[in-house]
C-alpha cells in the first residue's frame, strides 16, 4: 500500500538514509564485532489481546532461546567480496538482514560505511498497479534517490532490464522473469556502495544471468563490497575473494573460496554422496600402490625416477578393481604421478622440448585413452573470426608451482611473410598454477585476430583443455579440443582413463564412447574420487553394435537430496572399461573449477 | 452521508427552533441565548455544518486505521528493505490529510451555495491543521507498533472508531448534547476540540479563543510526543515482530 504520495514522503528522507554513514572514510565497508542475535521461540503464539488474556489464567507460556547467531566477527574490506555458504537455518539471512539493518544485532557492534543495495529479494516493493517506470522511481525512493537523481539512471535502468515496449505496462502483468529483470536492473544501478546478494542470482534466463554476473564483476572492478549469499559454488568461488562457512549462528571455518567451499561440502554430503559401493569397495582395496612402486620406502612418487616406472610400462589392469585380493596395508592415498604412471608409458613424462619445434609428433607417443599431462601443447584456432568465446582450461596436476607462457601464431599478410612462408609470433600471456589448481584462462577477442595456432609451454607437465564457447541467448559449448594430437580419438581401446574430472557446479563432465564393433558391448564405469577410494564399477552400459552413448556424469553421479546441481562434489580420475574396444571421448566444459587441495584430503 | 444525516437530523428530527430566531449574536448574551442562536444558525444551514463535522471525522477515523495498519501491511517491505520506519505512519496519515484537503473545495462550495461565509479566524487554520496531524500522527505511531503486539487491536479499533464516532460531536454540537460536561469530554476526547475548533472558525464565526486554541495544540504535540517515544522504544523491534 505504498503510492506515489508516499513515493514523494519517502524520497524527502533522502537524509535519514544516508546518517547511516557517520564515518565517511573508513577501511572496511562492513564490519562486524562479536555480533550476536537472539530470538525468542514462543512455542505458542500469543500475538492477539485475547490469547493475552487467557494466558493470565494459565500457566506461563513457554518460550525457548535461540541464538541465530553467535559471536560472528569479520571484517569486509572495500573492493572485497565476501561470501556466506552454510545449511538452510544456519543464519546466513540474519547476518544480511543485519548488515541491512532491518534486524537489530542482540549484542555486538556492526559498522557499515556506504549506502547499500540489499538484494535480499528481487523487486521488493514493487507495487503491482504501477508500471515499471513508475516503480524504477519508487524503488529508488527506498534508496534515498529523488526524481531527479532517478531520471538520471532510468534510461540505464531499462536497458539494462531490457524490457522495452513493456514498461509502461503494470508490473502485475508481468511474468516472474521480467519482474527479477527489473528488481535486478534497478539494485544494481542505483550504484551502491556495498552490495547485498541473497541468492537472487538465478535470474533471468542464461544470457540474462551472464549479463548479471558481469555487471556484479563490473561492480567489484569499481571496487564496491559485497556480501554474497549463494549456494551455487560456482557463484561463490568466482565472485568471493574470502568465504565463511556458517554452522549453528557460529562461523566454522573462514578462508579462500576453495578452502571453505571443500569443507562446505564435505560437511553437508559427507562420504556417503557416492551410493554404498563406496563403503563395500573399501575392504578390497585395490593394491595399486604395491604395483605401482613396489619399493614401499620410494612413498614420494613425484619423484620417482621414470626408469623405475618402466617396470610397470603398460600396466593398465593394476587400475581395475577385477584384479583383488593382494591388497593388505595399502596407503590410501595414491600421488596423480603414480596413477599417471601405472596407466600411461613413462616416456609421455618427457622432459623439457624444444620451445620453437611446433611439429610435436616425433616428442609424444600418442597413448589412446589418456589424457597425458605434457609441458607443450598446440591448439588450432578457425581461420575465420568468429564471435566465440575461447578458454584454456589447465590443470596442474604436480605438487609444485609451475610457469606457463602462451604463444599464438598469426599470418601478417604482408607479401614478404608469406613469401617466406613465415608465421609472426604474438606471446599471449604468462601465467603461474598453483599445485593442483586449474587455470581457466580467457582468450581475448583482441588477442585472438589472425591468430590461428596457439602454442603452450609450462615448465611442468600440464593437461590442456581448449574450449570454444557460443556466447549469447543460448550460451553452447562447440567443442572442447583436447590436448595436442591424437590422444584421444584416434584408435580403439579397451580400458580408457581420464585421470581429470571435475564435476561441480558449473562443471560439465561428458563422455562419448561410440562402439565401432559388429557386436554390443558392456561399457563399466569406475571412478577414483580424489585419485584414491576407488568405486569399481559403479554402473554398467551396454552400447549396441555401432552405436554411441552420451554419459552425462553430472546426472549419473547425481546424489544428495535436494541438491541444486547434481554430482556436485566429484573430483578424480574415471575409468571407462569395455569388453571389446571403444573410442572413448571426453566433451566437457571446466568453466569454473575452485581450487582444491590433495593434501587436505587425505 | 451528508444527505442521510440531513434528513434524520434536520427533516426526522428537527430540534426545537423558535421560528424566526436569529443567528446574530446580540451584544449582551447569555449562554441560554448563545445556544439558541447556534441551534438556529445550524437548522438554516445544515448541510456544510454536518459536512464540516464528518469530513473532519473521516479524517480523524481514516488516520487512525490506515496508521495503525502502516507497518503490519507494508510488512513485506519493511523485512526487504532498511529505511526510517516512522515513514510509514507519517506517510498513513498524510495520504489522508491529501484527501481531507481535497473535501474541503467542496466543502466551500457547499458554505457558499448555503450562505455561510467561513470567518476571518481561519488564519489559524494552518496551525489546526498541524495539530490534527501531530495527533494523529503520534497515535498513528501508537497504534502501529501495537498491534504487532496485540494482533486483535484490529477488529477492537473498529468498535472503537464505532463508538468514538458517537461520542465525538460529529453530528452534533457539544453544547446540545454534553452542556456543562463538555469540559469533562474535551479533556477525554481530543478529536472533540479539533471537530469544534473547525466549526469555530469555518462555521459559527467565533473566535475560538486563545485558551481554547493553546490547549487544543498542546494536545496534539502531546500526543506526537507520547507516540514517538513508544515508537522510539520499540522500533528495533519491529523488523523482529513482523
Amino acid at each position: 500500500m505504498i503510492g506515489e504520495k508516499q513515493a514523494a514522503d519517502l524520497s524527502s528522507d533522502r537524509t535519514e538514509i544516508s546518517r547511516v554513514n557517520p564515518e565517511p572514510k573508513a577501511a572496511y565497508a562492513i564490519e562486524f564485532d562479536n555480533v550476536s542475535r537472539h530470538y525468542r521461540l514462543q512455542h505458542e503464539a500469543t500475538l492477539t489481546l485475547q490469547d493475552r488474556m487467557i494466558n493470565l489464567f494459565k500457566r506461563r507460556n513457554t518460550y525457548e532461546d535461540f541464538w541465530a547467531l553467535k559471536g560472528v566477527s569479520f571484517k569486509l574490506e572495500k573492493g572485497k567480496a565476501l561470501g556466506i555458504i552454510g545449511r538452510n537455518g544456519a543464519g546466513k539471512s540474519t547476518l544480511l538482514k543485519l548488515a541491512t539493518r532491518i534486524l537489530e544485532p542482540t549484542g555486538g557492534v556492526i559498522r557499515v560505511n556506504g549506502r547499500v543495495s540489499a538484494m535480499l529479494e528481487l523487486g521488493t516493493g514493487f507495487h503491482p498497479e504501477l508500471s515499471a517506470r513508475d516503480n524504477i522511481f519508487l524503488n529508488g525512493a527506498f534508496y534515498g534517490y529523488n526524481t531527479k537523481q532517478m531520471e538520471e539512471r532510468y534510461d540505464q535502468i531499462v536497458e539494462f532490464s531490457e524490457l522495452g515496449k513493456f514498461i509502461d505496462t503494470p508490473v502485475k502483468h508481468y511474468s516472474t522473469g521480467m519482474y527479477m529483470r527489473l528488481g535486478f536492473a534497478v539494485a544494481i544501478t542505483i550504484n551502491p556502495d556495498i552490495l547485498i546478494v541473497d541468492e537472487v542470482l538465478a535470474v533471468g534466463d542464461a544470457a540474462f544471468g551472464r549479463k548479471c554476473h558481469r555487471a556484479i564483476e563490473e561492480l567489484k572492478q569499481q571496487s564496491k563490497a559485497m556480501l554474497f549469499v549463494s549456494h551455487a559454488a560456482g557463484e561463490i568461488s568466482r565472485f568471493c575473494d574470502e568465504v565463511i562457512y556458517l554452522e549453528k549462528g557460529q562461523i566454522v571455518a573462514q578462508g579462500k573460496p576453495g578452502e571453505v567451499l571443500d569443507e562446505y561440502m564435505m560437511q553437508s554430503l559427507g562420504p556417503s554422496y557416492f551410493t554404498s559401493n563406496l563403503t563395500t569397495q573399501k575392504e578390497s582395496e585395490i593394491p595399486v600402490k604395491e604395483l605401482a612402486s613396489p619399493n614401499k620406502s620410494s612413498q614420494t612418487s613425484a619423484e620417482l625416477a621414470p626408469n623405475k616406472m618402466g617396470a610397470n610400462k603398460g600396466l593398465i589392469s593394476p587400475l581395475t578393481p577385477s584384479i583383488t585380493g593382494a591388497g593388505k596395508a595399502v596407503e590410501p592415498l595414491l600421488s596423480i604421478e603414480e596413477l599417471m604412471l601405472t596407466v600411461g608409458s613413462p616416456k609421455a613424462a618427457s622432459p623439457l622440448i624444444e620451445l620453437n619445434q611446433l611439429d610435436l609428433s616425433k616428442y609424444c607417443l600418442p597413448v589412446p585413452g589418456v589424457y597425458w599431462p605434457n609441458t607443450l601443447w598446440q591448439f588450432e584456432l578457425p581461420a575465420k573470426p568468429t564471435q566465440n568465446e575461447f578458454y584454456l582450461s589447465v590443470i596442474n596436476p604436480n605438487l609444485t608451482p609451475l610457469q606457463l607462457s602462451i604463444t599464438g601464431y598469426k599470418t601478417t599478410g604482408s607479401q614478404l611473410d608469406e613469401a617466406a612462408g613465415a608465421l609472426r609470433t604474438l606471446p599471449i600471456g604468462t601465467f603461474t598454477a598453483a599445485p593442483h589448481h586449474t587455470l581457466l584462462i580467457k582468450l581475448e577477442e583482441a588477442t585472438l585476430r589472425n591468430v590461428h595456432l596457439l602454442k603452450l609451454v609450462s615448465s611442468t607437465p600440464v593437461v590442456a583443455e581448449l574450449v570454444e564457447y557460443e556466447p549469447g541467448n543460448k550460451p553452447k559449448l562447440l567443442r572442447l579440443e583436447n590436448t595436442i594430437q591424437p590422444v584421444n580419438v584416434v584408435g580403439t581401446a579397451l580400458n580408457w582413463f581420464f585421470p581429470f574430472c571435475d564435476i561441480r557446479a558449473d562443471n560439465q563432465c561428458r563422455f562419448r564412447i561410440f562402439n565401432p564393433n559388429e557386436v554390443a558391448v558392456e561399457i563399466y564405469l569406475t571412478l577414483y574420487m580424489d585419485w584414491t577410494n576407488p568405486v569399481s564399477r559403479l554402473r554398467t552400459y551396454r552400447i549396441e553394435a555401432n552405436a554411441r552413448l552420451t554419459l552425462n556424469l553430472n546426472e549419473e553421479l547425481a546424489g544428495g537430496e535436494g541438491e541444486r546441481h547434481h554430482g556436485e562434489r566429484f573430483y578424480g580420475g574415471l575409468l571407462i572399461e569395455s569388453t571389446s574396444p571403444v573410442v572413448a571421448e571426453r566433451y566437457a566444459l571446466q568453466l569454473t573449477s575452485p581450487h582444491y587441495n590433495l593434501k587436505n584430503i587425505s | 452521508m451528508t444527505i442521510v444525516f440531513y434528513l434524520v437530523f434536520a427533516v426526522l428530527l428537527p430540534q426545537p427552533v423558535a421560528p424566526g430566531c436569529t443567528e446574530l449574536p446580540g451584544n449582551n448574551v447569555n449562554p441560554q441565548q448563545i445556544g439558541d442562536i447556534q441551534q438556529c444558525r445550524i437548522h438554516n444551514h445544515y448541510a456544510p455544518f454536518i459536512l464540516i463535522g464528518i469530513l473532519a471525522w473521516n479524517f480523524t477515523a481514516g488516520s487512525v486505521l490506515a496508521g495503525m495498519s502502516s507497518l503490519l501491511g507494508n510488512s513485506s517491505i519493511i523485512k526487504k528493505v532498511y529505511f526510517p520506519r516512522e515513514v510509514l505512519p507519517i506517510a498513513a496519515v498524510l495520504a489522508q490529510f491529501v484527501n481531507f484537503l481535497l473535501a474541503l473545495i467542496p466543502l466551500f462550495v457547499v458554505c457558499l451555495i448555503s450562505g455561510v461565509i467561513p470567518s476571518w479566524y481561519s488564519v489559524i487554520l494552518p496551525v489546526v491543521f498541524l495539530a490534527h496531524i501531530m495527533f494523529l500522527v503520534g497515535l498513528a505511531m501508537l497504534l502501529s507498533v501495537t498491534v504487532l503486539y496485540l494482533r486483535d487491536l484490529n477488529i477492537i479499533m473498529e468498535v472503537v472508531i464505532q463508538a468514538w464516532f458517537f461520542l465525538s460531536p460529529v453530528i452534533y454540537t457539544m453544547n446540545q448534547v454534553y452542556g456543562d460536561g463538555a469540559k469533562l469530554v474535551y479533556w477525554l476526547n481530543p478529536v472533540a476540540s479539533f471537530i469544534e475548533m473547525y466549526r469555530a472558525v469555518l462555521f459559527f464565526d467565533y473566535p475560538p479563543g486563545l485558551d481554547f486554541t493553546l490547549r487544543t495544540i498542546a494536545t496534539g504535540f502531546g500526543t506526537f510526543v507520547i507516540g514517538y517515544a513508544v515508537f522510539i522504544w520499540k522500533r528495533k523491534k519491529i523488523g523482529e515482530m513482523l
